[in-house]
């Protein structure tokens, strides 16, 4: 035991127990006490199988082992950098900005339906296409983005037949995210033929859907709800998942979200909290809250959910617990250097590229056209070594960030830059200002907590690692 | 405003360690680092229904702040060299 030293390790608090990590990504919790004699190097009073397991994981090791453990954390520190830096594999495209509804919180400042000038020109197709030839890798998602894409159709369908031919040698799926307002049976028909996944909107019941989501034509709730049960039973092979985003109103019923989506028999629920862009930005006061009020909702929800053994699986957690257990890259706003091109690139209606969704939302309410990586006519190989790029990204390794860098959870979590400049004005942020800092450091907090304290939790968080990973 | 002074032993803490915890602290109180010889000397100042409660976290936040400054005398050159070769061997691979 005498012979056990240290290896670099961060470390937070939770109720009774501590969570320690390190550069590998490795986390152990521990009691209170654990905690304090692995401080005081007491090794001898931890349990052996806590030791054990320090050891494996690159918390202790012998003296004699320092230098190669620390090669050990180089390399798989090294890797999970690598990780973060592949090609993105995320391309989300803005066929109009055009929308039939009206939300409350719209991130991307929409417009209404008969606006002119707000879609996406079809002999942009092509260079869009060369884009994503060359800034990716085998496997690619591409995403229809609104505003309402399916109000701009045409351009869809010419769009993913175009990259079948483009992108033959690659497997690329196709998205469209969408609030069903527009669509139809010959749509529709066209989406399962072409083997299309839909992602909609569904905010809860009734009252708060269509208070959050507004439409002057429908009752957006009626017909979400209609269009789900017929493409349910008419259409099987469509794949479609939903999301919710919080508002004020959400926060006493939380139970109506899991109700609804159960009622629905849809398996995948995505509970988000609104962020702070577009019309969002000047109805916070009204439709905002503290990330307390969040969590409180959120913690409840999920509370219903393993209490009620309800087979459904809660995204949010299960991105939180994949960038721990399996140290997923794939969620964009959980990566260190940020997920600026390297997590999604979006190109947007106007003909503009930017390196996240969030980048563009911005840009909609201040034009700062910093946040611009470049024109879509502009050939790739100028596009994204430019100085936006990395005036962008320069700050994002969080392990040196202030704030960040003594983070137990600074190996899981992300920069989200775009956030930051948003909402504080730099890129950086003070993290105890920061909203988006809060709500991770909380989710990470109730994840971990769970998963080490409340069996039911484990069970039903191992469940979705294993169905889902 | 009400203020609570906090003192510290300069050999348990020193001032970049100090300063980490004192990001933590709500924006709405300030304070102040006087160095007095063998001690640090906070003085906080804030609301006085929140004095309390926030000296309170200033005090958890120091503590920990004591730990890492203690494990970091060691480790931190550690870290640093870990962090320095894994990211010199990613520009060497590229």
């Amino acid at each position: 035991m005498s012979d056990l030293t240290k290896l670099p390790f961060n470390f937070r608090r939770l109720h009774n127990s501590v969570i320690v990590s390190n550069l590998a990504g490795q986390h152990q919790f521990l009691s209170k006490e654990e905690f304090e004699y692995l401080v005081e190097s007491q090794y001898q009073r931890i349990p052996q199988h806590i030791l054990a397991s320090l050891e494996s994981k690159n918390f202790i090791c012998n003296n004699s082992e320092v230098e190669m453990r620390t090669k050990i954390l180089t390399s798989k520190y090294a890797s999970r950098v690598y990780n973060s830096l592949l090609p993105p594999s995320l391309f989300l495209v803005v066929p109009t900005l055009r929308c039939d509804h009206d939300c409350h919180y719209c991130q991307v400042s929409r417009v209404s339906e008969s606006a002119s000038g707000y879609d996406l020109e079809e002999k942009h197709i092509n260079d869009i296409l060369h884009h994503i030839n060359f800034l990716s890798r085998e496997y690619i998602k591409i995403e229809f983005q609104g505003g309402e894409p399916l109000l701009n159709f045409s351009f869809v369908k010419k769009f993913v037949t175009k990259a079948r031919e483009v992108l033959a040698n690659k497997k690329v799926e196709f998205v469209i995210a969408t609030a069903l307002g527009p669509i139809d049976s010959n749509k529709l028909d066209w989406i399962q033929d072409n083997n299309i996944q839909l992602s909609v909107s569904l905010d809860g019941s009734e009252l708060i859907h269509n208070k959050n989501r507004p439409s002057k034509q429908i009752n957006s709730f009626k017909n979400t709800v209609d269009t789900i049960t017929k493409i349910q039973n008419s259409y099987k092979n469509i794949d479609i998942s939903a999301l919710s985003t919080i508002t004020k109103e959400s926060l006493s019923a939380q139970t109506d979200i899991v109700e609804t989506y159960t009622k629905l028999n849809l398996k995948e629920l995505f509970i988000r909290p609104l962020s702070p862009y577009g019309f969002a930005t000047d109805t916070w006061s009204k439709l905002g809250y503290t990330a307390d009020e969040f969590m409180k909702f959120y913690e409840d929800t999920l509370d219903y959910i393993v209490r009620s053994k309800i087979k459904v699986v809660e995204f949010s957690a299960l991105l939180h617990l994949k960038r721990i257990f399996s140290q997923s890259t794939t969620y964009v706003d959980l990566k260190s250097p940020a997920g600026i091109v390297f997590g999604a690139v979006c190109f947007d209606y106007n003909g503009n590229i930017f390196g996240s969704d969030e980048s563009r939302m911005l840009w909609a309410t201040t034009k700062s056209n910093e946040l611009i990586l470049g024109k879509i006519s502009s050939p790739p190989k100028e596009t994204y070594k430019n100085q936006n790029t990395l005036a962008l990204l320069k700050d994002t390794f969080i392990e040196v960030n202030p704030g960040c860098s003594e983070c137990a959870y600074s190996q899981y979590c992300g920069a989200d830059p775009v956030h930051h400049l948003s909402t504080q004005g730099d890129l950086v942020g003070h993290k105890k200002n920061s909203f988006f800092c809060e709500i991770e450091t909380k989710m990470f907090d109730f994840v971990f907590n769970k998963y080490y304290t409340d069996n039911s939790y484990k069970k039903m968080f191992n469940n979705w690692l294993g169905e889902c990973c | 405003m009400k203020n609570k002074i906090l003192k510290v032993l300069k050999s348990n803490i020193d001032e970049l360690s100090l300063r980490k915890s004192l990001y933590w602290i709500n924006t709405e109180c300030l304070w102040e680092i006087n160095d007095e010889n063998e001690c640090w000397s906070v003085c906080l100042s804030c609301d006085s229904s929140n004095i309390e409660k926030e000296y309170m976290h200033l005090n958890a936040l120091v503590n920990d702040h004591i730990i890492r400054y203690k494990l970091s005398s060691n480790l931190q050159t550690t870290r640093e060299r870990i962090i320095s070769n894994a990211l010199s061997k990613l520009a060497l691979d590229e």
